[in-house]
C-alpha cells in the first residue's frame, strides 16, 4: 500500500509541475543598442550552462562591465544569450558559435542592433558600422530604400547555418527584421 | 602545456589529493554540470543513516537487546568531462560506522571506520537539445574497487570488486527537472566471508525550479526523490543481508554560478528484508559542488 500512495503522490507532483511550464519560446526578441541576442538550444539550467558563460566571457569584444562582470547574460525562460558588445570591436559571430557549442548546447538565431551606412555592392547591400568599421551583408525586402539614408539603425537576424564558418573580416550575413532610419 | 592537458593535469592531482566522485542519481545537480567539453566538478558529500528498529520481513519486531545499525559516509566525489557525452567520475568514502551486534544473547559493539570501497564510473551520455528543453541519456559502466580496509570488526569495505551498469535519462526544462536511472551490481564475494547479494535499484527525481535569477545566476531546485532497491540475499561479516527497499523524501537545492549546495532527507516507507535485519532508517544528505 505505500508504494501506491508513492507512485499517486510523485505522479500527481509531476502533473502540477509539468503543467506550470514556461511557454516563453514565442516572446519577441529585443535588441538593445551594442548587444547580440542569440537563442538558444536546451538552454533552460543556468547551473548547466555556466561553462557556456565562461566560454562566452573570455571573448575579447565583449563589454565586460554589463551583466556582472563579463557581459553574458543567460535567460533560462526564454532560452537566450545576450551578449554586451564593445562598440569600438568588431562582432565574432564563429567565436561566439563555437563558445555555445563547447558548452554543450545549440544556438538556433542571433539577433542583432546594427548602426551604420548602407551602401550598394554589386547586387549586395553592405552596412558598414562607423564605430568599428565591421561590414555587414544585409537582406530584407525594403533594403534598397537604405541605401545612401546615412546613419541607420536596423535589426536583425544571423543566418546560424553559416554562423561557424564565418571568417574574421568577412561580411556578416543578417537579414532585417525591422529597418529604422534615424 | 595547453590549457586543456593542463587542465587534465590539475583535475588528475585533484584527484590524488583529494579522491573524487561517481554521480548516482541522488545527485541529479551533478548529472546537469558539467556537461561542457574539459569541464570538471567535484562534491563534498555527507551521507548519514541510523536505526535501532528491527525488521523480520515486513514487520517490525521487538528489540530488547538493542541492535543499532549507523552510518556516516563523507563522500570526495569528481568528475571530468572529456566532451559533452563522455564524462569520468570517481566517487571516494570515508566511512565512519557503528554497530550493535547479539553474540551468545550479549550485545556488543563494533565499529570501523577509514577509506571505503572507490567506485569509478564512465558516464556516456547523449543529449538532446530543443527550443525550451533538454534531456539526456546515459549508460554508465562502473566498477566498485576494494580499497575499503577491513581490519576493524565492522568492515567498511568489503574486499570484492563489483561491477555496475546504469541506464538514466532526464528531462529538462526551465522549471522543470525530471531525471530516472535503473542500475544494477553484481557483488562479488569478498573477505571475512562478505558476499553480498546482486542489487537492482531504480531512482527517481523531480524537481520544480521555484526561483532562478539570471543576473545573479542562482536559483533554487525543489526536489522529491524515490528510491528502491531489491537485492539478492546475502552475507556481510554479521550475518544476512538482502531484501527489498523504498524509500522516499525531499530535496533542496541552491545555486550560484557553479557552486551548488544539496540537503536531502529520505525516509524508508517500506521494508521487506531477508530474516531479521536492523532497518537502513532515515537518511540525510547534505553536500556542496563546485564545476569548472
Amino acid at each position: 500500500m505505500p508504494m501506491k500512495k508513492i507512485l499517486y503522490l510523485y505522479s500527481t507532483l509531476s502533473l502540477i509541475i509539468a503543467g506550470n511550464a514556461y511557454g516563453a519560446d514565442a516572446l519577441t526578441v529585443t535588441v538593445a543598442r551594442n548587444q547580440a541576442v542569440v537563442q538558444v538550444k536546451g538552454i533552460v539550467c543556468s547551473f548547466c550552462a555556466h561553462g557556456t558563460e565562461k566560454a562566452l566571457s573570455k571573448l575579447s569584444f565583449l563589454d565586460k562591465s554589463q551583466f556582472g562582470d563579463d557581459g553574458v547574460l543567460i535567460d533560462i525562460h526564454t532560452h537566450r544569450i545576450i551578449l554586451a558588445l564593445q562598440s569600438d570591436r568588431k562582432l565574432d559571430v564563429a567565436q561566439i558559435y563555437r563558445a555555445i557549442k563547447k558548452g554543450g548546447y545549440d544556438p538556433s538565431a542571433m539577433h542583432v542592433n546594427l548602426r551604420g551606412q548602407v551602401r550598394r555592392s554589386g547586387d549586395r547591400f553592405l552596412l558598414t558600422c562607423p564605430d568599428n568599421g565591421q561590414v555587414f551583408e544585409i537582406s530584407g525586402n525594403d533594403v534598397e530604400t537604405l541605401v545612401d539614408k546615412g546613419l541607420i539603425q536596423v535589426t536583425g537576424q544571423v543566418d546560424t547555418e553559416r554562423m561557424s564558418a564565418l571568417e574574421s573580416g568577412q561580411p556578416i550575413p543578417v537579414a532585417l527584421t525591422s529597418p529604422e532610419i534615424n | 602545456m595547453k590549457g586543456g592537458a593542463r587542465k587534465r593535469l590539475l583535475f588528475i592531482a585533484g584527484f590524488t589529493l583529494l579522491g573524487s566522485t561517481q554521480v548516482w542519481a541522488h545527485q541529479p545537480v551533478m548529472d546537469m554540470a558539467p556537461r561542457w567539453k574539459d569541464g570538471y566538478g567535484f562534491q563534498i558529500r555527507q551521507e548519514s543513516h541510523r536505526s535501532d528498529k528491527l525488521v523480520r520481513g515486513e514487520s517490525e519486531v521487538d528489540n530488547p537487546l538493542g541492535r543499532v545499525n549507523e552510518v556516516n559516509t563523507t563522500w570526495l566525489e569528481g568528475i571530468y568531462t572529456f566532451k559533452r557525452e563522455v564524462r569520468l567520475s570517481v566517487k571516494l568514502p570515508y566511512v565512519d560506522q557503528q554497530r550493535t551486534v547479539i553474540h551468545d544473547g550479549v550485545p556488543i559493539r563494533q565499529s570501523g571506520s577509514g577509506l571505503g570501497d572507490t567506485i569509478v564510473g564512465l558516464l556516456l551520455k547523449r543529449y538532446t537539445n530543443e527550443d525550451s528543453a533538454t534531456s539526456n541519456i546515459a549508460i554508465t559502466p562502473s566498477i566498485r574497487l576494494p580499497t575499503g580496509s577491513r581490519s576493524d570488526d565492522y568492515s567498511v569495505g568489503d574486499g570484492s570488486i563489483d561491477l555496475g551498469i546504469s541506464f538514466s535519462a532526464s528531462f529538462e526544462k526551465a522549471n522543470l527537472y525530471q531525471y530516472y536511472d535503473l542500475f544494477y551490481w553484481k557483488n562479488q564475494a569478498g573477505d571475512k566471508g562478505i558476499d553480498e547479494g546482486d542489487e537492482i535499484g531504480f531512482d527517481a527525481n523531480i524537481g520544480w525550479h521555484p526561483y532562478h535569477d539570471n543576473l545573479k545566476n542562482q536559483g533554487v531546485f525543489l526536489m522529491w526523490d524515490v528510491s528502491a532497491r531489491i537485492q539478492k540475499r546475502g552475507r556481510n561479516d554479521e550475518g544476512v543481508t538482502g531484501g527489498k527497499r523504498l524509500s522516499t523524501g525531499p530535496v533542496f537545492v541552491y545555486y550560484r554560478q557553479g557552486t551548488m549546495f544539496r540537503a536531502e532527507y529520505k525516509y524508508p516507507v517500506y521494508e521487506d528484508l531477508y530474516d531479521t535485519q536492523v532497518s537502513r532508517g532515515p537518511e540525510f544528505n547534505v553536500g556542496i559542488g563546485f564545476a569548472f
